[in-house]
């Protein structure tokens, strides 16, 4: 019994692990705060279960199918960002978080069958039923083998982050971060290299969504939501940005904190509004005292 | 350093510039119009740079300068007018005003990216290197071209980059060695003195390519040893591989580059007038008039202006190579003396580090000073000495950790700011010091100083952001109100000759009952 307790863990921090490295792509390599971060998730979560649900896909052509969707529709966030910044690419972040929220939320019909055009979402209800992955013929029942998938995902994400960090692309990236201007004028085409971030990293969140979306079997708009756009963000915040050690960090303390409530014995009710009054303190606390976050390199100003 | 040496410095530089070049033409513009709410900045301009050539760009406050550069390097796009880029093999031309299909197409943006690869590079004059990378990154970011820099062949084909990047540390680390930072290619650009930025800065716009060099002000802020190590990077450049360089630097600093210029653009009513120099005789002719004027090596050109005639001058040396000059002139000085501002025994920190209060041997010994009413007192530093720190402190900006300073005899070192400033602390800080959406004049009323709106009567109706470096400079000169102890962060920056005698001199209306005026070194 606690076995399965700490596999379940481990299973969402591997999913965490991966939104928070996709998420320090953007926030700590190229200094641009989004809050559209949990709607590339949920896309990636719903492209999963629509593939694999209604078409009857296996795990990795959905998988793919996911990342390449997410990608493509991170031109949302991207292409603004060539004029907008600081603040106001924040508020864009906003605009496109809500949009697909409310697409999510109210692409439904109760007279139609999920999946079709008229139904796409379910709406408010979400989809439930949602298969476990089917890799090759192999079917991931338990939770163990998922715990094997999660992390095999896990780090061929981490990899590719930190490849690309450590690569002459993460070196420019920085640059933009630090002196846009100077960049360009060093003859940095930072347009593309914004498109090319947010691509990568909306690609690698949808990983999260869809493993996400796999593993609980149900999915419904709130993944999609601002707060738990917020709660990526205090991963990283809190964790610290510009590494790679910041995130991972963030991750596990978010992880960390709620189950260590679950221990205090509260009443339900209690514990999930205190939850988020504990993330609201730690960002304020983390805020005043240590902006760079646990482990960071680079501070958010 | 002696004056026969300097002489033989200077006439070593001069000979290596006596013939005049003639290399390909690099750059061509026609007819190129800018123009800001209506009034003309650039009308008609026509110019052409040729390889080899050293340009300085001449020009009053506001006559364009900035925009000049800002337009030649893809960062300004002007109205009408034809671009010739003719540096690189390929050749590319721009014409404005462009049409609306040039616009959409991405190939063919007149952007600092897009000259950048036609061969242009500059530099600011407030250095923009990437602050939290290392210097060796700083300078290996630069690389034109680079496969690694596709996120595609980063991940799947890294070998491609592989070796590249080995050559590219190896250069970016020799170069730093040239620049004098052998084995410090792994500390972080912030960490490192303003001269060094600029020198980094300016190997940084080489490494990508650059055969245009456009220079804005490298010379400014910098101390003596800064200003040497500046110009002896720059022979190398223009002698050892026949650079090209546009600089705009402050009349001030204008002396050192003497040696180096072959040609000067006079930037006037919109036009450049071309001056073609030939080696020494100019730069004799302009010592010679500087001397003439009262202005010699040792007391730089504000010296005359703060002093007059017959004015008490006392330097005293001050640990770490600075100065402290006191002025006092008579009929302005009050006796017997009345202090107005007193530090004494000051300590400041900047994060683990004693700033201010120390002597050559890190000793803590605190630093005092003493300011009475009708002095000017100059304080003259290297760079990194502390200026900016201890004009904080001064502020309130920063607690000092030990010490004392009392403004008008009151004690101030726990006030915040504003009470300080009630108490007759007027501070010009040397960036940041007007407010960049207000109206001019606006700024003038804001410091309840309506009275000083007729002084810059010509642009008081423009948003400060629009205005050029020097005239922002006059506004916020002008916005300080006549208070009791006036504190200035290199207040002559920027401006020109003739808007030099806008500062406020101790006796003349407006100006405050005492100054502190804070300068890199010159002598």
């Amino acid at each position: 019994m606690a076995m399965n307790y700490i596999i379940h863990l481990l299973i969402y921090f591997d999913i965490y692990v991966i939104v928070a490295l996709s998420l320090n792509l953007v926030v700590g390599y190229c200094g641009m705060l989004t809050l559209v971060h949990a709607g590339f998730y949920a896309i990636g979560g719903y492209a999963y279960a629509l593939l694999t649900l209604v078409l009857g896909w296996g795990f990795l052509p959905s998988l793919l199918t996911a990342v390449m969707l997410a990608a493509t529709l991170s031109l949302a966030v991207s292409l603004p960002a060539w004029r907008l910044k600081g603040d106001f690419f924040v508020l864009a972040t906003l605009a496109v978080q809500a949009l697909i929220f409310s697409l999510l939320y109210n692409w439904s019909d109760p007279n139609a069958p999920l999946g079709t055009w008229n139904n796409l979402t379910n709406g408010p209800f979400g989809i439930s039923g949602i298969p476990k992955p089917k890799i090759l013929g192999f079917t991931v029942t338990d939770s163990h083998s998922f715990f094997l998938l999660a992390t095999v995902l896990a780090v061929l994400c981490a990899f590719i982050v930190w490849r690309l960090t450590s690569s002459p692309w993460g070196r420019v990236l920085v640059a933009m971060r630090e002196d846009e201007l100077a960049a360009r004028n060093l003859g940095k085409n930072t347009r593309m290299l914004k498109v090319q971030a947010l691509a990568i990293a909306s690609g690698l969140v949808s990983v999260a969504g869809t493993l996400y979306a796999a593993y609980v079997g149900y999915l419904d708009p709130s993944s999609a939501s601002l707060e738990e756009s917020i709660l990526m963000l205090s991963m990283v915040i809190v964790g610290g940005v510009g590494n790679f050690r910041g995130p991972v960090i963030g991750a596990i303390v978010l992880i960390a904190v709620p189950e260590l409530l679950r221990f205090l014995d509260l009443p339900d009710a209690l514990a999930a509004n205190l939850r988020l009054a504990i993330y609201g303190l730690l960002l304020v606390l983390m805020m005043h005292f240590r902006p760079q976050g646990i482990s960071g390199k680079y501070r958010l100003s | 350093m002696a004056m026969s040496e300097k002489m033989l410095l200077r006439s070593t530089r001069n000979k290596a510039t006596t013939e005049p070049p003639h290399g390909q033409v690099l750059l061509r513009v026609e007819g190129l119009k800018k123009a800001f709410g209506g009034q003309d900045v650039l009308n008609g301009l026509n110019l052409e740079l040729r390889q080899g050539e050293v340009v300085l760009l001449c020009g009053e406050n506001g006559s364009g300068k900035t925009t000049l550069l800002n337009i030649l390097t893809g960062n300004m796009e002007p109205d009408a007018g034809t671009i010739h880029y003719t540096a690189d093999s390929t050749s590319r031309s721009y014409r404005f005003p462009r049409s609306w299909w040039q616009k959409l197409n991405p190939f063919d943006h007149f952007t600092p990216e897009f000259v950048t690869r036609e061969g242009v590079g500059r530099t600011w004059q407030d250095v923009r290197l990437f602050g939290t990378q290392t210097l060796r990154d700083n300078i290996a970011v630069a690389e034109p071209g680079h496969p690694g820099e596709n996120p595609v062949l980063s991940l799947f084909a890294r070998h491609l980059s592989f070796r590249r990047e080995i050559e590219l540390n190896r250069r970016s680390d020799a170069l730093l060695t040239h620049l004098g930072l052998a084995g410090r290619g792994t500390s972080s650009a912030d960490k490192i003195s303003l001269g060094q930025t600029k020198r980094v800065a300016i190997a940084r716009a080489i490494a990508a390519g650059a055969q245009i060099l456009f220079l804005d002000e490298p010379l400014a802020g910098l101390d003596r040893q800064g200003i040497s190590s500046i110009l002896e990077l720059l022979e190398t450049l223009v002698h050892e591989q026949r650079g090209t360089l546009v600089i705009v630097e402050h009349i001030f600093n204008q002396l050192h580059l003497h040696g180096l210029v072959t040609t000067n653009w006079l930037l006037e009513d919109g036009v450049i007038r071309r001056v073609e120099r030939n080696g020494g005789k100019d730069n004799s002719e302009h010592l010679v008039s500087a001397e003439s004027r009262g202005v010699s090596i040792q007391r730089p050109m504000w010296f005359g202006l703060l002093a007059g005639d017959g004015a008490e001058v006392v330097d005293q040396p001050q640990p770490r190579g600075a100065w402290i000059t006191r002025i006092r002139r008579s009929g302005i000085i009050k006796i017997p003396l009345k202090p107005v501002l007193e530090i004494r025994d000051l300590v400041v920190r900047r994060g683990p580090r004693v700033i201010i209060g120390i002597d050559a041997q890190d000793n803590q010994t605190g630093f005092s000073l003493i300011v009475n009413e009708g002095e000017t007192v100059i304080l003259q530093a290297p760079n990194g000495w502390g200026k900016s720190t201890l004009f904080a402190a001064l502020c309130g900006l920063i607690q000092p950790v030990a010490g004392s300073i009392k403004i008008g005899g009151a004690k101030a070192d726990k006030l915040s700011t504003w009470k300080r400033i009630h108490l007759g602390l007027c501070a010009l800080p040397s960036d940041h010091n007007v407010f960049t959406n207000l109206l001019a004049e606006d700024v003038l009323r804001l410091s309840r100083n309506t009275k000083a709106i007729k002084d810059i009567s010509l642009f008081a109706k423009r948003t400060c952001g629009s205005l050029s470096g020097g005239e922002r400079q006059q506004v916020a000169l002008a916005s300080i109100p006549p208070g009791l102890i006036g504190l200035y962060d290199e207040p002559f920056a920027a401006l020109d000759n003739e808007n030099v005698h806008k500062f406020h001199v101790l006796g003349t209306p407006g100006a405050p009952s005492a100054q502190l005026i804070f300068l890199p070194s010159h002598t």
